[in-house]
């Protein structure tokens, strides 16, 4: 297996806090082997990695399922909030500015805690938005 | 026009009133146009012991000092308002906004964009008045309709410039939109003119 790879799974198992013993009992891999690929010792069957990658969230036929849709051209299934960003990406800045104006307006008087917390981060984002240009004198 | 495609314009530290560069009139002009926060930094010289300072407009508005003060150096860009000594003063009440060549596409998504802006204003807090409604009607109506409310928008503006200054209480903002839901025809029958 590519260095690379084998240090991707070490990354996301130490960012989604799970030890090669829980990875083992997931994926019905032993211990021993997975030790033996974690540490660059020897490879997995294809089997075995493809539970190992799914048990970290890297879901296989998705990934899939995303090139065999841009073989076909039919373009990256992207999320909701992926395409908002894009469309706000290409919007001039007063529009922008006004969208996230918009968002801020509309949860106003929200009390509950996880919009509060994410329409902070609207408001931050709207300070950057910059309507004018400067020229240096 | 304005980089429709990046928020990475050179700033600089203008919470403390230091500027990096000028504003150039296209950029002054297109804000002028369309964002409705420069039209509240212009009005405010016209409250009652109005200072044409960024922070006391800003403190008089909900708005940034950051924005205010680009308002004001693009209102100061577009010969509205001037600097001295004692801070930034008005020196010409009305600005001519070129339009002509503007699409009525561009004219409905510009209306658009500023009504969103007046409309966000809207909250408990807010002192106004508003009125909605969906009827079916013909457009003679609705053209009577416009022509009525346009009227009284400016002669309300022109009562409003003949107050004295402590007789004006605050900046207020408004917007008009009558719309028809149903495509017209392209014979021209039923065809909107408003």
């Amino acid at each position: 297996m590519e260095l690379e790879t084998v240090k991707l799974i070490n990354t996301l198992m130490s960012l989604r806090k799970i030890k090669p013993a829980e990875l083992a009992k997931r994926t019905n891999v032993s211990k021993a082997s997975l030790s033996k690929f974690l540490n660059q010792k020897s490879d997995l069957r294809a089997e075995a990695l493809i539970k190992i990658l799914s048990a970290l969230g890297t879901d296989f036929d998705s990934i899939m399922m995303t090139e065999i849709n841009n073989a076909l051209g039919q373009g990256k299934q992207e999320s909701i909030g992926e395409d908002i960003r894009f469309l706000m990406e290409n919007a001039d800045p007063i529009t922008r500015k006004t969208i996230a104006d918009t968002l801020i307006a509309s949860f106003k008087s929200e009390k509950n805690h996880e919009i509060k917390s994410r329409l902070q981060r609207v408001r931050r984002f709207k300070e950057t938005i910059k309507t004018v240009r400067r020229v240096p004198c | 026009m304005l980089n429709s495609t990046s928020n990475a314009i050179s700033s600089g530290a203008l919470t403390a009133g230091i500027t990096t560069g000028s504003i150039s009139y296209a950029d002054a002009l297109e804000n002028y146009r369309k964002n409705t926060d420069w039209w509240i930094v212009f009005d405010t010289f016209d409250l009652n012991n109005a200072k044409g300072s960024a922070l006391w407009i800003s403190s008089k508005t909900a708005l940034g000092v950051e924005t205010v003060t680009e308002a004001l150096e693009g209102l100061t860009v577009l010969g509205l308002l001037v600097k001295s000594v004692n801070g930034f003063e008005k020196v010409k009440q009305n600005f001519n906004i070129p339009n002509e060549g503007q699409t009525k596409n561009q004219k409905m998504q510009d209306h658009a964009l500023i009504s969103r802006q007046i409309l966000n204003h809207l909250g408990e807090d807010t002192r106004g008045a508003v009125r909605h409604m969906g009827f079916a009607s013909n457009i003679d109506i609705v053209t009577e309709l416009y022509h009525k409310i346009d009227h009284l928008i400016l002669e309300a503006q022109e009562k409003s410039r003949a107050l004295r200054k402590e007789e004006i209480d605050n900046v207020y903002l408004t917007t008009y939109t009558s719309i028809n839901t149903i495509p017209t025809l392209k014979d021209g029958k039923g065809e909107s003119h408003v």
